[in-house]
């Protein structure tokens, strides 16, 4: 059937003809719709590498109302050494977040909770974002309530047993900082009765993602016959091995 | 490749056929053999040797023969024995991990002529191919362009107009990419055409060849990992992308076979490119034969296993299958060889995977018996002058003291073990706001320490470093810890609730009572921090109760105000909140630091080359609070160490005997706080 089309004799005319339908299609496309997600992540780690051409794409993208493209913006730009690259990207963390995106909400949380170069430090400003994150399904939002209730900040008490509520959202979601940080407070007895046990699980679990500190704990465990744990040559051989190696890949923050 | 049927073609088709025509003469093998034709290939191995080429272990200077390449060797011998046809495989952390590695790259670096030791036993066993792991950027990205005689095209990389020694066989990595050019950073794959052995059906061997396309990945989270060398220079790509788009191209340049060497463990929660250990995603990429993988230092497979990641969905952990891939992973440091058996069949026109013949297992190079296999003779000559340089290096005085480090009186306050710590922590620290954090160089740096070996495990388990010279091996009992420094930004409010934490290391001592009180609690020694300087000052008083013992607190001079903002250096395990020290935690941290805090106090001693009793091992921040007690307070500590008590001026310790009675090395000391 298109065979005989294209083989006909108009074969030329009707493929210039095909060509500028096509490439007029994708203008229009490229007018009215948004770039994927694939394209935008892309830009997004383009932009990371200070590539102008990705961050302009990503500039208009989030200009055209992309939340997706305002948040790979946010998120790169915060990470930028400059105040006015931080602020910018704070600005479009905002949007994003006001529109409801959890992700976005998460990073404003983080950025306001521990502040960056012209963004100081505001841990109460931070948590409604955390919060609203968290109902959005970013549990690694949790993890960054659990510090703040963990700590004494003016206008807030200390509240280990909200901290430890936190902390055990973000660590059965599998975020390895929040299981060693659970861990330690159960382990001293903070907010809870202490119970070595139990701490010895959650830092397990943290130190098979090769969360360095979890692994040391794991050793000082052995070599201290804590923990249910019992001084064991081979046992402290490999647990060295692990406290030091993973020193050099340690899980990701939530 | 099927072949195309002869069909009359116009002029425009004509590119189009020769390009097929190209396709079909890449993709065909050996037209002279048989339909039906048979061949084994093993694939062997090796991952995560991290530069332990002997059986040794240079910190101990002492041979260990649980780990090293010359017994792996011996390993890859058998496995060439017992099958045709093998093809020999790295998976990556290969160039860094011991004190021959931070030799060649660090203390001497390795000339462009010279090959790595461990490059160079590669060769010499003949490998045919490598992936690229994440600690192969541990050293920055010059280092490794050199050592794998690379030509990035990447900012802050030179080129020579040839490239460097490095191994003799291609290595593959798909997901790293030039920022500068937006190109791979190694070539993604290599198509290697591998002469096999394989059997008609009439039962004659015949030679032929077989293409065994590699594809290497690493995990994207190096960009977190070595950022000091990476952010800006280059960028990762994920690995079911990666491979998505690679793999089809392989096919379609000819390769019968395609091994996928991926740096990296198993992860079944939801993709993503950046994911550390993306495996169990990369095996449903269709058209993957076999994947070696690693990074995770375990074995794979293995019945037994009990490990998380070889307990998911999809992997069966006694087959050795990942979602129906053969998959295979060889423990660490040399200690298993990876083996997956492919049974290869020919059809006419191109081999593939009789997956029925399929066998994949990790072999120890620990035998039944516990004993070891025997090294391959031929790899130490190969390595002697590199060895033994690094044996040399270890051994060499990096300064001399004149004075005894010792913590056995840190508890009480002596700091000759402690004090040398902080500074090199305060130093490094220093230079590093300076230089990096603009908005923190009018902050004042101090810095904390803990005595790591107080006497836990009994007298032997002190600091002790004999006045006289200090080497490298020194280094880790001053340190003992696997730690890296990490900055963290405090308020004077912070620093109280520090130490007031840290004093948990005291019983409550009860002044009115006239028995023994015992003035050491269970609290570890080694969260029990200090400063070590002139310019923070404090007391301790013991007879309050936890919380309330810090007293007078100054720093140059005046109490200290808790609003006012400090830099402190400490470790990753405090900054990370290891203690449970209230509100130290990731949020305070302004720089945390890739090296070690051992690694910080060797350069520090290096740079110092003499360390004196005055200047690095007598300056107490602290004292305890002068109290009169009815009774004694006591204390446990090495048996006739009193002279050394009485050197640093603590004269209010005495000794009550030479033995506690128990079998621990240790003896009973009472301590009068009243002086």
């Amino acid at each position: 059937m298109q065979r005989k089309f294209l083989f006909g004799k108009y074969t030329l005319i009707s493929l210039a003809a095909l060509t500028t339908l096509v490439v007029a299609g994708g203008l229009w496309q490229y007018q009215t719709r948004l770039p994927d997600t694939a394209q935008i992540e892309q830009w997004g780690v383009l932009a990371g590498v200070q590539d102008k051409e990705a961050t302009e794409s990503l500039h208009r993208a989030a200009d055209k109302g992309s939340a997706l493209a305002a948040r790979a913006l946010g998120q790169t730009l915060v990470l930028r050494p400059d105040e006015a690259s931080v602020q910018e990207g704070q600005r479009w963390l905002q949007r994003a977040a006001e529109g409801g995106d959890a992700r976005a909400q998460l990073l404003l949380g983080k950025l306001l909770l521990k502040g960056a170069p012209g963004v100081p430090a505001q841990a109460l400003d931070a948590q409604p974002w955390l919060e609203a994150a968290v109902k959005g399904g970013q549990a690694g939002a949790a993890h960054y309530l659990g510090l703040i209730h963990r700590q004494e900040l003016p206008g807030q008490t200390r509240s280990p047993e909200k901290a430890l509520q936190w902390l055990e959202v973000a660590a059965k979601a599998g975020f390895a900082d929040s299981q060693f940080l659970l861990g330690q407070m159960i382990m001293t007895g903070d907010g809870t009765a202490a119970d070595p046990a139990r701490a010895r699980k959650w830092f397990e679990a943290a130190a098979e993602q090769d969360h360095p500190e979890a692994n040391l704990q794991l050793l000082m465990a052995f070599t201290r016959n804590e923990m249910g744990l019992k001084r064991n040559a081979e046992a402290e051989a490999r647990q060295w091995m692990e406290a030091q190696h993973s020193l050099r890949h340690r899980p990701a923050a939530p | 490749m099927n072949n195309p049927k002869p069909v009359v073609l116009r002029m425009y088709y004509l590119p189009l056929a020769l390009a097929s025509a190209l396709l079909a003469a890449c993709g065909a093998t050996d037209p002279g053999i048989p339909s039906n034709t048979k061949a084994t290939l093993a694939l062997l191995e090796t991952t995560d040797l991290h530069t332990n080429v002997m059986s040794y272990d240079y910190f101990k200077l002492a041979e260990d023969k649980s780990l090293g390449f010359e017994r792996t060797a011996t390993l890859i011998n058998a496995a060439r024995a017992e099958f045709p046809n093998t093809m020999l495989l790295d998976n990556g952390d290969t160039i860094q991990g011991t004190a021959l590695s931070d030799y060649q790259s660090l203390v001497s670096p390795l000339p462009c002529n010279q090959t790595l030791a461990m490059y160079k036993v590669m060769n010499l066993m003949k490998f045919e191919g490598g992936g690229i792991g994440n600690h192969e950027f541990n050293y920055g990205l010059p280092f490794l362009n050199q050592v794998t005689g690379s030509k990035f095209d990447v900012d802050g990389v030179t080129n020579g107009s040839a490239p460097c020694a490095g191994p003799s066989f291609p290595q593959a990595l798909a997901n790293v990419y030039s920022a500068k050019t937006k190109e791979p950073l190694f070539s993604p794959y290599h198509i290697i055409t591998k002469n096999v052995s394989a059997t008609q059906p009439d039962g004659k061997t015949v030679m032929t060849a077989v293409k065994v396309g590699i594809i290497g990945f690493t995990p994207p989270t190096i960009m977190a990992w070595d950022k000091r060398w990476l952010d800006g220079k280059v960028y990762t790509q994920g690995l079911v992308e990666t491979a998505t788009k690679f793999i089809p191209e392989m096919r379609s340049k000819g390769a019968d076979v395609v091994v996928v060497i991926s740096h990296g463990g198993l992860d079944n929660t939801a993709y993503d490119p950046t994911m550390e250990n993306g495996n169990w995603h990369l095996s449903k990429v269709p058209g993957i034969d076999a994947m070696l993988i690693g990074h995770s230092h375990q074995v794979f497979p293995d019945a037994a296993s009990t490990s998380p990641q070889f307990n998911l969905p999809g992997v069966d952990k006694v087959k050795g299958t990942v979602n129906g891939v053969p998959t295979v992973m060889a423990n660490y440091w040399g200690k298993h060889l990876g083996l997956i058996k492919l049974d290869l069949v020919f059809d006419g026109n191109k081999w593939a995977v009789n997956s029925a013949g399929t066998k994949v297992e990790a072999r120890s190079a620990q035998n039944a018996d516990k004993t070891y296999v025997a090294v391959e003779p031929s790899i130490a000559p190969a390595v002697a002058t590199e060895h033994a340089a690094t044996i040399q290096y270890v051994k060499t005085p990096i300064g001399t003291t004149n004075f005894n480090m010792h913590s056995y009186f840190a508890d009480l306050g002596e700091v000759s073990a402690i004090e040398i710590v902080n500074q090199a922590q305060a130093d490094y620290v220093s230079t590093y706001v300076t230089a990096n954090l603009p908005q923190y160089k009018t902050l004042p740096v101090l810095s904390i320490s803990a005595p790591f070996k107080s006497g836990f495990a009994g007298g032997n388990d002190y600091t002790d470093v004999a006045s006289g010279n200090v080497a490298i091996n020194n280094a880790a009992d001053l340190y003992l810890y696997p730690n890296t420094v990490y900055a963290l930004r405090v308020q004077g409010s912070d620093i109280k609730n520090w130490l007031e934490t840290a004093a948990k290391r005291f019983n409550k001592i009860d002044p009115s009572l006239t028995t023994d009180q015992p003035l050491i609690s269970s609290f570890p020694g080694y969260n029990f921090d200090m400063f070590t300087s002139p310019d923070i000052k404090y007391e301790i008083d013991v007879t309050q109760a936890e919380g309330s013992r810090i007293k007078k607190l100054t720093y140059k001079g005046a109490a200290i105000d808790p609003a006012a903002y400090f830099i402190v250096a400490t470790n990753n395990y405090r900054g990370s909140g290891g203690g449970n020290f209230p509100g130290i935690d990731s949020t305070k941290v302004v720089y945390a630091s890739p090296d070690a805090n051992r690694d910080v106090l060797i350069s520090y001693i290096k740079t110092l080359k003499t360390l004196s009793l005055a200047k690095n091992g007598s300056d107490r921040s602290w004292n305890f609070t002068k109290v009169s007690t009815n009774g004694r307070v006591t204390f446990k500590s090495a048996p006739n160490k009193l002279s050394l008590a009485t050197a640093a001026g603590l004269t209010n310790i005495s000794s009550l005997n030479n033995s506690d009675g128990t079998t621990n090395n240790l003896a009973d000391y009472a301590i009068d706080l009243s002086k």
